[in-house]
């Protein structure tokens, strides 16, 4: 079966096509990040005229590519949330047309299950059950997926996501946009020596705070140019992501334990974090558990995980209605 | 030719569909702001509904606007995957010279509106002849009151059309006194199947596929693009 997928909830317009929600056939992402890099962030009107002026040739492209006809598509899918709203309508519209016009039926899936799904993409041997931690520049949870289409949503942050807490220290060093690789690189150069926060307030929950971390590095950089100190940039870094990785996998351990499941798997922009990938990686090994995440490709927003999440929903569900509306703040439930 | 055509820039979307000459079906729906979420399933309705079938199509319209922004986009992002879906050309048409084909062929001036931002219109002027609208000035942004003003220099007979006289209205008939007239009811609503025979007109003329092409009249930059170029204009002092 040769599903479609459209995903424009962000910054990225991305369609592609994937055959039994396992294999891709193609996987285009045009990244709008350079039209909202001067202005620091995602404007979101911006976004939305983006995702309009280049659909149609995605589209168009995502079915030449693998050499595809328009008439071999099965499925239609298309992210319906979360995400913002002028984004979601554009590829939510584009993928019901397109299910009206070849007759066939058209899926919506929820975005943070589709980052879940990249891993189905990558791995081919992966099945559920499983703990998935989501983290990225607009959400950070921690799902319990115990079969297709069945989840638990265990935790999530309370106030920054992950990646919106690196983009905004990185911002503060003076690193570039988006901050998780530029933090990512200068800390392997510096040392985890600095403690940012004394307690983990959250501590025994599932649930994640990194506005603290933020802002105590903010108020240490603010404090030493005040003083006219150098401020120690790499090592800074260094301690920041180390904090970040810690109190992430404090959660995702525990909810391994508790759930008592042999499968862990990460996904979304962070899981492409080197620190969080190898210690992550080296805890699963000491407690004899199968850890998984996708290729960098896989990590960022894309099309090809909204195509897989969509087969599988078909498959579980059915086709959603055409009268679907966008959902910007869709939970996973 | 057979026609489709779409307008969700207000807030009641239109589809109509034109074969022959002639209005097959023309539909309207109050959709929510942001919304038109329902418009594909009007779509698929309408055409069960009339024994017809989206194959027989030859060619997409739809209003480019100016008004809702996400509102246009959704009709033309629609739009879009209807004609890379069947294989048809899609061309975009300004919406306020749709909605003055409801105008009254003997009005001297048509004035199309559209809501903007508080205080803010989007109007178009048109003459219908033949029962096309020919544009005397393009769609643009005005404040109430110089639109008022400039009309009333002008000295003809105005009809006035678009929801927004819901707002604005008042204003307008104690500006221009007699010369102003309005449009009623449904008359203040684009008609698809209107906006189908415009673009079959356009396609005739151009035969132009602007299917990649085709943008939304958004006669307005994002509020971040104008902060930045502000912000960039100061710095360069
Ligand atoms: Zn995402």
């Amino acid at each position: 079966m040769l599903c479609l997928g459209i995903e424009t909830s962000c910054d990225e317009t991305a369609v592609a096509l994937v055959e039994d929600g396992r294999k891709i056939r193609s996987n285009l992402i045009l990244s709008q990040i350079e039209r909202h890099q001067k202005f620091g962030g995602v404007v979101p009107e911006l976004a939305a005229r983006c995702h309009l002026e280049v659909i149609s040739q995605l589209v168009a492209e995502a079915l030449r590519q693998p050499g595809v006809l328009p008439r071999e598509v099965d499925l239609v899918a298309a992210t319906y949330g979360p995400g913002l709203i002028g984004g979601l309508l554009v590829g939510l519209s584009m993928a019901k047309a397109l299910s009206l016009a070849w007759q066939v039926p058209f899926v919506g899936v929820n975005h943070v299950e589709g980052h879940i799904y990249a891993n189905f993409l990558a791995h081919p041997e992966l099945e559920p059950p499983l703990v998935c931690l989501t983290v990225s520049g607009g959400h950070t949870q921690l799902i319990y997926m115990a079969e297709h289409g069945t989840y638990e949503l265990l935790g999530q942050t309370r106030d920054d996501a992950a990646g919106e807490a690196f983009d905004k220290v990185a911002r503060v060093l003076g690193l570039g946009y988006p901050g998780g690789p530029f933090i990512d690189r200068l800390a392997q150069t510096g040392q985890p020596n600095l403690t940012l926060v004394q307690h983990d307030a959250l501590a025994g929950t599932y649930d994640f705070s990194f506005s603290g971390i933020k802002t105590a590095v903010v108020n240490l950089v603010h404090h030493l140019r005040q003083k006219g100190e150098a401020v120690p940039v790499a090592d800074l870094a260094a301690s920041f992501q180390r904090q970040v990785v810690t109190v992430l996998a404090d959660r995702v351990f525990r909810a391994v334990e508790a759930k008592k499941v042999k499968t862990l798997a990460v996904s979304g922009g962070v899981a492409a974090n080197s620190q969080l990938r190898s210690f992550f990686s080296a805890e699963a090994a000491r407690r004899g558990i199968q850890f998984f995440a996708p290729p960098p490709v896989l990590c960022t927003d894309n099309a090809g995980m909204i195509a897989a999440c969509g087969y599988f929903r078909y498959l579980k569900k059915g086709a959603s209605s055409l009268a679907l509306p966008a959902a910007p703040r869709l939970r996973l439930d | 030719m057979r026609v489709l055509g779409i307008d969700t820039s207000a807030r009641i979307g239109a589809v109509g569909y034109r074969a022959g000459g002639r209005t097959v079906f023309s539909e309207q729906l109050a959709i929510k702001p942001g919304g038109s979420e329902q418009i594909p399933v009007l779509i698929e309705e309408a055409f069960a509904r009339t024994g017809h079938h989206l194959r027989e199509l030859d060619l997409i319209t739809v209003g480019v606007g100016p008004g809702s922004y996400t509102g246009v986009r959704v009709g033309l992002a629609i739009g879009k995957g209807l004609a890379f879906g069947l294989g048809l050309p899609l061309v975009g048409v300004p919406s306020l010279a749709a909605l003055a084909m409801n105008g009254r062929s003997e009005a001297a001036l048509i004035c199309s509106l559209a809501k903007s931002r508080q205080g803010e219109v989007y109007a178009g002027l048109y003459r219908n002849t033949q029962g096309f609208p020919v544009e005397v000035a393009p769609p643009a942004i005005w404040e109430v009151p110089r639109l008022a003003a400039v009309l009333k220099e002008e000295g003809r007979p105005v009809l006035f059309l678009g929801e927004v006289l819901d707002e604005i209205g008042q204003d307008l008939a104690a500006a221009l006194k007699e010369a102003a007239s309005f449009g009623r009811g449904p008359e203040n609503i684009v008609d698809g199947a209107n906006l189908a025979a415009l673009g079959e007109a356009k396609w005739e003329r151009t035969q132009t596929n602007e299917l990649d092409t085709v943008l939304p009249l958004y006669l307005r930059r994002t509020e971040a693009e104008v902060r930045w170029a502000e912000r960039s204009c100061r710095a360069d002092v």
